[in-house]
């Protein structure tokens, strides 16, 4: 039967090097995360001080509040706070790339690659001007794949709050498009209204 | 297609981890293991993970809480107890955000700083004793019924009895310090009338129900509202 983690993570109190196993299970899923938040130069350096910050700590982590994933992107998500700059940075990156994943490379007509251009813009700039703690839960949910009562765990939260922060996020980027629910991949382009086109500047 | 769909194309699946990278992050790692670090000594440990991993906010706390206990204004009131609705429950919240041993620690250093500021009610070791025993107090009870912190009436009980039982020690201790005797303090015991009785349990009880319910307010306030002042002022939360 396999260890699961959180009993490696009590075990690596008494036996330290069993941490790395930890490591190896984790890391890639840690820096998948952190690569869309802050961009690859800064994904490796958070992605090792996660795992460094959860080693140090590994005495106070309690399994009956989080499991050991959900306490890792925790980690890493107060890690990215306190580079808030390099995320918005990484944000406008986005807001500035062609939204190409909407769309077929040969048959995109030139008025839906600047529709889905301009909302590309218009997210990246509704996700920088969220409140922080909405959009980390957000995109917990969207980019670490973590349930509601992970992130809850990963955050220190209620469940209560994760729904409403959720929520509040859903409703702000529905302010900046509101069309949002009109996109898909076969209808790039929205049935009406269009988007804002907003510029994010990094 | 919605909000956390959208999210997801936009950004792609996502960059896994090159191999330099991976072997960069995992020589970082085992620096941190195998360099000989200090561990902090098992009591150290242990009130870490009472203070569910944040010893900065519990000992910041802390000295909050003994400076205003210390500080703690004297009220023209004449309501035996009334000062408790301050100090025990500070105390209280002590106990629910740092665990067993922080009531008595902060009662310990508010009744020591009071004395040392001269702000005693009577300027004697006595008149601060009521800190430290219920300091005490609050600490056994807890220990012997966790599940008496979870809710606000059960604190409120606690704190009613933990006031009935310390608020005697000034007024006695003060008739002592005065020069009163044994049979003295009991004769002006025993004359105190029915409507003065109703008066002094009431009011302890009354207010150590408030402190109770204040405590426990507070506790929770801070719970909910840490990690976003934790965040905000880049505090490290132990996550």
């Amino acid at each position: 039967m396999s260890v699961t983690d959180e009993e490696l993570l009590l075990a690596s109190r008494a036996d330290a090097d069993r941490f790395g196993e930890l490591f190896d299970r984790h890391f890639a899923t840690i820096y998948r995360y952190l690569h869309r938040r802050v961009g690859s130069d800064l994904a490796d350096e958070l992605g090792a001080e996660t795992f460094v910050r959860a080693f140090q700590h590994r005495d106070s982590y309690d399994p009956q509040r989080a499991p050991v994933r959900a306490w890792l992107f925790g980690i890493a998500t107060n890690l990215v706070r306190r580079h808030h700059r390099s995320e918005h940075r990484r944000l406008a990156a986005y807001a500035k790339a062609p939204f190409d994943r909407f769309q077929d490379e040969g048959t995109a007509a030139i008025d839906t690659r600047v529709s889905a251009d301009a909302l590309s813009a218009t997210l990246g700039c509704s996700l920088a001007t969220m409140r922080s703690q909405d959009r980390d839960v957000l995109l917990l949910i969207a980019w670490a794949d973590l349930t509601y009562a992970e992130v809850a765990a990963a955050l220190g939260t209620p469940i209560g709050t994760v729904r409403s922060r959720l929520a509040r996020a859903r409703q702000h980027i529905r302010r900046d498009l509101p069309d949002v629910n009109d996109w898909s991949a076969e209808n790039p382009t929205p049935a009406a209204g269009g988007t804002k086109g907003t510029v994010l500047h990094g | 297609m919605d909000e956390v769909q959208l999210l997801q194309r936009w950004v792609g699946p996502g960059s896994d981890p090159s191999g330099t990278t991976i072997t960069i992050a995992r020589a970082v790692l085992l620096r941190t293991i195998e360099k000989p670090v200090t561990r902090p000594s098992a009591l150290l440990r242990r009130a870490r993970r009472q203070a569910g991993g944040s010893l900065t906010k519990v000992a910041g706390l802390a000295a909050i809480c003994t400076s205003a206990i210390m500080l703690q204004p004297y009220t023209p009131l004449g309501l035996p107890g009334h000062r408790a609705l301050g100090w025990l429950s500070l105390l209280l919240v002590m106990r629910l955000e740092g665990g067993t041993g922080w009531a008595t620690g902060v009662g310990l250093a508010s009744a020591l700083g009071t004395l040392a500021i001269g702000r005693s009610p009577n300027g004697s070791f006595w008149g601060v004793m009521q800190y430290v025993v219920a300091g005490i107090g609050v600490d056994a009870f807890l220990a012997a019924r966790p599940q008496l912190a979870k809710n606000p009436l059960h604190l409120a009980g606690l704190g009613a009895l933990l006031l009935l039982l310390v608020g005697w020690i000034t007024p006695i201790s003060n008739s002592f310090v005065a020069g009163a005797s044994i049979r003295g303090v009991w004769v002006s015991l025993s004359s105190v009338g029915a409507s003065g009785w109703v008066r002094l349990l009431g009011s302890d009880l009354g207010f150590g129900a408030g402190a109770g319910v204040i405590g426990y307010c507070v506790a929770w306030v801070l719970d909910r509202q840490w990690r976003h002042l934790a965040a905000r002022f880049g505090i490290e939360t132990g996550q």
